[in-house]
């Protein structure tokens, strides 16, 4: 049923167009969707996985990709746990029940020169779409280093698509079989290193909170702007339940991860 | 045959329809205002307002159950003063009716609040919360015991010039007995139940899946008790009732209607499908089309015993 004119539809009944096990339980689901409003990196999509009552609740996904002329939208996600499982079960043809896109967006992001992406395991669709706009509208003057955190070499297919785009890719894996043996983190200093005290990049970020907790003690340290997507249960995903919320880092109170969030400036939240 | 009539008339309050949104799921209205039309409501019940700004518990504030969720978000809102400059005035072009939920943690602090919405004339009831689980504080728990209940929803009465609706708990030995307790205080009407207390524990890691340790259990799987206890008080009390608790579609307004409630409150369902409760309305109004009901009321109590 469809809303009154002056209403954003956020409601979607979306096929499912393609979905596809990549590896170690990552999968790729593609849905038919009509972009009227185009999804900006960042935003998400609050999947109800399934008509029954139990799980109750919408899975948040970040939007990982889109294509506008076939009226479709990506997302990559790892099965974590029973609202994940049911979803890698779903088959191309079958329907999902879809609001969204909401959220805010790495909107600086959008303009700056120099980006430095740091993504931990399925942290890193959100920035994926960050980086493939922003090749898309024209590479010239513009410096993209993109910092992926895997647990192993097996976790390579989140970054196919980074693969793919005219950026610097570098790993880091937990135990050592690709890149960097040890911490995304750790990239993150040493890259930060090679810029000019005048030419310093734009962090955003996006992964385990862990890792976000170093990357904004690092940029703190080191005065560099920085963004971080956040990750947290979300029950309505529209603002309305405060379940999500994170601490202000400064004063009392919680900003609403899926309403002022999912990206926030890093100063600002007490993670 | 002409369109069935929805309308339903509570303390004296005619209302366009039964369904209305449960305090605490829908904001203060605004954040649906986007995506959905809230003048086809029968009315919106806003969070629970408090005499102070409340930022509320840290996270995590709730956990997914089977079928259900637990919340402990601590009464988080933005106080009496900011609610009546800041968030009243959206409220006042909707065509549809107001309910703000007052708390408070004693009885001078819900009095401070109503006193204050006194004369606002966009607000058409009061709902009390006199029975949220989630705050260990002395003023939530006049649910508790008839005394208590009687002492606060009276007090509150004599200075509260909108109809009263206290909202009960089920967390109590014998739902019935408040009830009456309310009803002799003075009560216009009652809405009930609030949620069920409970908590949660991750097997593998073994941490309280919330920060308060215990939270308000909500959704499909409190709908039993729910119908449980409407239809109890429906049989002690003379008080219209609003039920809640895990009503997700109009099946289930239908079962609560028949239970013996005039209306019905949608909570935790709008967190799962935000226009459950227009889709409510629409299928509710095909449903007595298509068995010739000509009034909503016909429902009301109509549940037949085996």
């Amino acid at each position: 049923m469809c809303c009154a004119t002056d209403k954003k539809n956020i409601f979607h009944r979306c096929e499912v167009i393609a979905h596809r096990d990549l590896a170690a339980d990552i999968f790729t689901m593609s849905l038919k969707m009509p972009l009227a409003q185009l999804p900006l990196a960042g935003m998400f999509l609050h999947i109800r996985v399934h008509a029954g009552t139990d799980p109750l609740l919408r899975r948040p996904f970040s939007v990982y990709d889109y294509d506008e002329r076939e009226s479709r939208v990506d997302i990559l996600y790892k099965v974590v746990g029973k609202g994940t499982l049911l979803l890698s079960k779903i088959k191309p043809g079958e329907t999902l029940d879809v609001l969204g896109p909401l959220g805010n967006s790495f909107q600086e992001a959008g303009t700056a020169p120099n980006l430095l992406l740091v993504g931990g395991g399925v942290g890193i669709p959100p920035l994926h779409l960050l980086a493939k706009r922003r090749c898309m509208e024209g590479t010239e003057g513009l410096s993209i280093t993109f910092l992926c955190g895997l647990v192993n070499i097996t976790e390579r297919v989140l970054a196919q698509r980074l693969e793919k785009l005219p950026i610097t890719l570098l790993y880091s894996t937990d135990n050592g079989t690709l890149g960097h043996h040890g911490m995304v983190t750790d990239l993150l200093e040493r890259q930060l290193a090679e810029y000019n005290a005048d030419s310093k990049p734009l962090v955003c970020a996006c992964g385990p909170v862990g890792m976000l907790k170093v990357v904004q003690r690092i940029c703190r340290q080191q005065q560099v702007r920085c963004f971080l997507s956040l990750e947290s249960i979300m029950p309505c995903g529209l603002g309305a339940c405060l379940g999500c919320v994170v601490g202000k880092a400064v004063g009392e109170g919680y900003y609403r991860v899926c309403r002022e969030g999912p990206v926030f400036p890093a100063e600002e939240v007490k993670l | 045959m002409s369109d069935p009539s929805l309308r339903v008339t509570i303390a004296g309050i005619e209302f366009q329809n039964p369904i209305m949104t449960a305090s605490g799921t829908f904001g203060y209205g605004e954040e649906f205002a986007e995506f959905i039309d809230l003048s086809r409501l029968g009315a919106i019940v806003t969070k629970s307002i408090t005499r102070q700004p409340r930022s509320g518990h840290p996270p995590p504030r709730t956990a997914e159950t089977a079928s259900g969720m637990l919340n402990a978000v601590g009464l988080a809102n933005v106080g009496v003063d900011v609610y009546i400059k800041e968030k009243l005035p959206f409220l006042r072009d909707l065509d549809t009716r107001i309910i703000v939920n007052v708390a408070g943690f004693a009885i001078d602090e819900y009095l401070y609040v109503v006193d204050k919405l006194n004369g606002h004339e966009e607000i058409d009831m009061i709902e009390l919360n006199i029975s949220c689980p989630n705050v260990k504080a002395e003023g939530l728990e006049f649910s508790s015991s008839p005394e208590s209940a009687y002492e606060c929803v009276s007090k509150v009465k004599e200075v509260c010039n909108f109809p009263l609706m206290p909202k009960l708990s089920p967390n109590v030995a014998d739902i019935k007995s408040i009830a009456k307790a309310c009803q002799e205080a003075g009560a216009d009407a009652i809405s009930l139940i609030n949620t069920l207390f409970g908590m949660a524990i991750d097997p593998f890691t073994r941490k309280i899946k919330l920060s308060n340790i215990t939270g308000g259990l909500s959704g499909p799987a409190i709908k039993p008790v729910a119908v449980a206890a409407v239809w109890k008080v429906a049989a002690a009390t003379n008080l219209p009732i609003v039920g809640i608790g895990g009503i997700m579609d109009y099946r289930d307004v239908i079962e609560f209607m028949l239970a013996g409630a005039t209306a019905v409150q949608f909570g935790t369902a709008n967190f799962v499908t935000p226009d459950c409760t227009i889709k409510a309305i629409d299928d509710l109004t095909a449903y007595l089309g298509e068995r010739n009901i000509d009034d909503v009321n016909h429902l009301i109590g109509k549940a037949i015993k085996e």
